[in-house]
């Protein structure tokens, strides 16, 4: 029987690479034990506080919601189109949109700012690891 | 129309300023400049320019290599091929995919007045290296302490 197909991402506990099943939505880093989320994960609308928004995927907050959260680790980036309070590190492109609003810390491959957008200080690390 | 070109400070490639460098128009920088730039009108960092300098300008715009403070009074763009170490402050920042940078990021209409307020009033910075001391080991999201603006926490200490 032919295995299923896998992919690579990056666990954000240990930054080991391993390879999880390509429609896994979750995982057990096998380097570090700790449960990973594989999913995109979105903040749609309305308000949110929370201490870490966590995936191997890409997060995405919407134009209508802030996301207030002490950490966001995102392995394939982060797209921002409302407003975002956190520490970001991300392994994918950033991009911050037009109407988007950010503060906090950030660390990413790289980064595209579109015109109009707003940030309230912080302090950016972009570029190669 | 006028030629833009006639009015354009140019230092070329393989050229060499060290000082002060203050303008009425445009300029582009394409060889060698250690100091400052201060224009209204915009500035350019050429590929291949070395600019150890702060600038300070309507408009930047980055294709080079910058160490130094960028506060643009209406606009900053950064190319693909930028590198800044150095803090920014704009009115609009536009980042391409690609452009590399390390340091403090402040955009929006209040950025630009924060950041020239906070260079003509250098000599409190002693205030401020106590106050960013204390607030290190604080957490950042903690408003009533971190998110106070220098000039508040110096007020406080005095
Ligand atoms: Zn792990």
């Amino acid at each position: 029987m032919k295995p299923p197909p896998e992919r690579a991402v990056r666990c954000y506990h240990c930054s080991a690479e391993i390879a999880v099943p390509a429609a896994a939505r979750t995982a057990s880093c096998p380097a570090c034990y700790k449960g990973i989320v594989l999913d995109d994960l979105a903040v749609r609308e309305g308000a949110g506080m929370s201490s870490r928004l966590a995936t191997c995927g890409k997060v995405t907050i919407h134009k209508k919601a802030r996301a207030v959260t002490r950490h966001v680790e995102a392995g394939a980036g982060v797209e921002v189109d409302g407003v975002l309070e956190a520490k970001v590190n991300s392994g994918g492109t950033v991009v911050v949109g037009a109407k988007a609003r950010v503060k906090g810390d950030f660390s990413a491959p790289s980064l595209v700012v579109e015109e109009g957008a707003v940030i309230e200080g912080g302090f950016f690390r972009i570029g190669p690891a | 129309m006028a030629d833009t070109r006639d009015n354009t400070t140019t230092i070329g490639p393989g050229a060499r300023f060290k000082g002060e460098l203050t303008l009425e128009g445009p300029a582009q920088i394409l060889g060698c400049i250690e100091g400052s730039i201060e224009s209204n009108g915009q500035v350019t960092i050429g590929n291949g320019a070395n600019c150890n300098a702060t600038v300070e300008a309507g408009t930047i715009i980055v294709d080079g290599s910058v160490q130094g403070d960028l506060i643009a009074k209406e606009r900053l763009q950064l190319t693909g091929k930028a590198n800044v170490q150095g803090d920014i402050s704009a009115a609009a920042l536009v980042v391409a995919e690609g452009a590399t940078f390390v340091g403090h990021v402040a955009v929006g209409p209040e950025a630009v007045a924060a950041a020239q307020s906070k260079r003509t009033s250098a000599p409190k910075a002693v205030e401020y290296k106590a106050a960013t001391k204390r607030s290190a080991s604080g957490d950042w999201l903690n408003e009533n302490e971190s998110s106070k603006d220098w000039a508040t926490r110096a007020a406080d200490a005095a």
